[in-house]
């Protein structure tokens, strides 16, 4: 392998390769990276078993050829070289990168040990903005249950059926975010594994281009234009969850939302172990109350007029749930939909129909 | 030599021809899913793994196979779903995890076949001469579906265990045999269903779908009541079931005569197997549901305090559960165990509250209830059909009106408080093993909340 490429470009890829790789592996090839040539470009590919990234940029290549390198040194090498303009070539079992100023020879690991990255049938698949993929995987991942013991939980459920808008919905049991998207695809129901998500949104964050996913039963791939990442689903069937989300509210709020949200942040400093604070709708009197106290530190309380209707209503919550849920909405004014202490409030913008997010209450006392 | 034994001696084999961290990564997490005309079917964990399987060691693995059985022509490779994958090690960034009192969506523990929780069994149901009768019949139909008592109707007030039990019956049958077809619905989700069907033109596939159940339960039926075309879909569906031998349980708030705007011919359908009511819990009910529930939290409790809650929350169980949580709740927030005096403020909170009443409003229907002339309670007289209803009423001014002693000693004839004291302390005790004086209570309690509401 003989080549010149952009170093910038380069680290740009290992930097996302490495996130794929295995941290403390039984096999030490899965703490690599494999570099490949084919044609003018160079092939960023790693894996954990879980998942598989495989990025690519144009060199210009003299000699074709592959190496398998370390990921943590690769990445770290890259780092430190200032040049842009680097020339690469295996001597050996080693790898040599020189830059303008600088020589490095790499000790790298046999080839052939590298497991190799299973294809997927390009039966099912659509496109979708990465934009809008993005968007949706940020509002929904935030939701998702942090331990495995319930692993259709700790995923974004994708599901799209006809016409319907292709939607993402996650909940741990105690909130649910459901997102809409603007794509559609006849028949589709996935489960992608919370880390899955957590690297699509790092990958393909600011990649500003559509995105293809193919799928089959065990496994999803998401393709840009030259990035391609691999991931199995989670097995198990997403909870019916339709019946959970209230058609109509016994009181309902609109608000301002950086008011509420700051309140919210406030009331959180004086918030009892439990991180409980209180949200009071008084009906007649058209005032939102946020509330919290605790014996130890003191207490908050905020009071504002706000459109409301409907009864009055007092209930206690999480404030790290509401805090995210309000956090999440990109609309100015927020609706709250009450029904009753004991019951979800529904939280989206305004007349926003795309996002919505369900928070259950605390027990109050 | 088994399939399993198969396929232990080739991975020992193999195990010496690999390197072992290869063993580890590619061969661990492997069964042998099938075995038929020579060729082995192997359960692998991960796509990667069927990958590599496949192609770098699949010369090996046949190999191992054929030396200790010949006849294996070829060896396949499936993602099998029954091996679960390594659990990752998760970062710990965002670990805001559930608090104690942290409420839950309940409906996701629902099986979506099904639409039964599994948190609802028999073993967790307590059985006391209020809902005797509705949980034997229960017991009876779970264990001859269709014969024992076809349909079976429950009815009772909310809170008291009817969809407990009308989902436990479900969970045995499935839990008995997964052949069997079970749904449990409400009216009101049977009625948007069809018309769910109905618009899409597909009314005979909504027919078949509800012929199918081996045992179908619908709660709160009383909400069809009006619901004409759901009636008679209804009427249609029970008949096939009950002429197949299939089981049918409905559930009400009252019994099926009581059902407005029904269609006779339901009603006496309805009323043709078994009509099994739960009443309210008596006191022992009550403590003893209050002591099953609060097993394994009771840190903060004690017999006292569960006695306390016994007899002043009474309407029905879901009540009870909600203030027994509270105070816990309450206790672990504070870190002690409550006294009574502020178990009995949490309660007032939680508990419905009550109707704003007058002394002499109490005083008046006491005397009532009791038939006698309400000046004779004031009096000096200690005739026993007098010193009753006096205590009653000195006890109903504490706990209602929340008088104070004096002020109620003051009330009945210049009484010292100390018998405003003593009489509160009998009534309370009597309270506790006496059901009749209960009822009476009830009923005097009645009294006034009507009274005061018109």
């Amino acid at each position: 392998m003989k080549l010149n490429c952009n170093k910038n470009e380069l680290y740009k890829l290992v930097s996302l390769a490495e996130r794929s790789t295995s941290k403390n592996p039984t096999l030490i090839t899965l703490s690599s990276i494999l570099l490949r040539t084919n044609k003018n470009r160079l092939f960023v590919i790693s894996t954990n078993l879980e998942v598989g990234f495989e990025g690519s940029l144009s060199a210009s290549i003299e000699q074709e050829g592959e190496v398998l390198s370390p990921a943590k040194t690769l990445l770290s090498v890259l780092y430190a070289i200032h040049e842009e303009d680097i020339n690469m070539y295996n001597i050996g079992g080693n790898l040599k990168i020189i830059s303008k100023t600088s020589s490095i020879n790499l000790k790298c690991l046999p080839v052939d040990e590298f497991p190799t990255i299973p294809k997927i049938k390009k039966e099912n698949h659509f496109l979708i903005s990465s934009d809008s993929l993005i968007e949706a995987l940020k509002n929904t991942i935030l939701a998702t249950a942090t331990n495995y013991t319930k692993p259709e939980l700790a995923s974004v459920y994708m599901f799209s059926q006809g016409k319907l808008p292709l939607t993402l919905i996650a909940t741990d049991s105690f909130r649910l975010a459901e997102y809409k998207t603007d794509a559609s695809y006849l028949s589709l129901s996935i489960l992608l594994p919370q880390k899955t998500c957590q690297e699509i949104i790092k990958i393909f964050e600011d990649f500003n281009d559509d995105i293809e996913v193919v799928f089959n039963k065990n496994q999803v791939l998401f393709h840009g234009r030259n990035i391609s990442f691999l991931s199995r689903l989670t097995e198990g069937k997403f909870p019916e969850y339709q019946t959970i989300i209230p058609k109509s509210f016994d009181t309902q709020v609109f608000t301002d939302k950086n008011q509420i949200l700051n309140a919210v942040r406030a009331a959180g400093i004086f918030s009892s172990k439990l991180s409980e604070v209180v949200i009071a709708v008084d009906g007649d009197k058209s005032i939102l109350s946020v509330k919290s106290s605790n014996a130890e530190t003191g207490e908050y309380e905020s009071n504002y007029p706000a459109k409301i209707s409907g009864a009055s209503v007092e209930a206690n919550f999480n404030y790290h749930y509401l805090l995210e849920a309000l956090q999440a909405i990109s609309k100015q004014k927020v609706f709250l939909g009450f029904n009753g202490p004991q019951k979800a409030v529904l939280i989206r913008g305004a007349d926003d129909t795309r996002y919505l997010h369900l928070v259950m209450p605390m027990r109050g006392n | 030599m088994t399939n399993e034994e198969l396929w232990q001696t080739a991975l020992n084999e193999l195990e010496l021809a690999v390197s072992k961290a290869n063993f580890i990564t590619w061969f661990q997490n492997t069964s042998v899913a099938d075995h038929q005309d020579g060729v082995i079917v192997l359960n692998v964990p991960n796509a990667f793994a069927k990958e590599w399987l496949e192609y770098k060691y699949h010369k090996f693995i046949l190999k191992a196979l054929r030396n200790l059985s010949p006849d294996v022509r070829n060896v396949e490779y499936v993602i099998s779903s029954e091996i679960t994958p390594l659990l990752q090690k998760r970062k710990r960034e965002r670990s805001i995890m559930p608090q104690e009192g942290q409420l839950e969506f309940k409906e996701l523990l629902v099986d979506r076949e099904t639409n039964l929780n599994p948190r609802y069994t028999f073993d967790s149901f307590i059985v006391g001469s209020f809902n005797e009768l509705a949980h034997a019949a229960s017991v009876a139909v779970s264990k001859n579906l269709g014969q024992a008592y076809n349909p079976l109707f429950l009815y009772g007030g909310v809170g008291l265990g009817k969809t407990h039990l009308l989902q436990a019956v479900g969970n045995e049958i499935k839990k008995s045999s997964l052949r069997f077809k079970v749904l449990y619905t409400t009216s009101e989700r049977f009625t948007s269903d069809l018309v769910n069907f109905m618009q899409s033109n597909e009314a005979a596939v909504f027919k078949e779908k509800y012929r199918s159940y081996d045992l179908l339960i619908i709660d709160d039926i009383q909400f069809i009541a009006g619901k004409v075309k759901t009636q008679e879909e209804l009427f249609h569906i029970f008949n096939y079931l009950y002429e197949s031998g299939k089981q049918i349980i409905f559930s009400s708030d009252k019994p099926p005569h009581a059902i407005n705007d029904l269609e006779e011919r339901l009603k006496s359908r309805f009323e043709g197997g078994m009509v099994a009511d739960i009443g309210q819990p008596e006191y022992e009910s009550r403590l003893a549901i209050l002591k099953s529930k609060s097993q394994g939290k009771d840190n903060y409790l004690n017999l006292e305090i569960l006695e306390y809650i016994a007899s002043n929350v009474q309407k029905n169980v879901r009540e009870l559960e909600g203030a027994l949580n509270a105070v816990i709740v309450k206790s672990k927030l504070s870190g002690k165990t409550l006294s009574i005096p502020e178990i009995k403020e949490i309660l007032d909170k939680n508990t419905q509250p009550k109707r704003i009443v007058t002394a002499n409003h109490i005083i008046k229907c006491v005397a009532e209830f009791y038939d006698v002339n309400e000046r004779t309670l004031f009096e000096k007289t200690r005739k026993k059909e007098i010193v009753k209803p006096r205590q009653i009423a000195m006890y109903l001014l504490r706990e209602d009106y929340s008088g104070s002693y004096p002020y109620i000693g003051q009330r009945f004839g210049g009484r010292d408080h100390t018998t405003a004291i003593h009489a509160f302390d009998k009534i309370s005790k009597a309270l506790k093993r006496d059901s009749q004086l209960v009822e009476e209570m009830r009923r005097i309690r009645e009294l006034y909340n009507y009274n005061s509401s018109t």
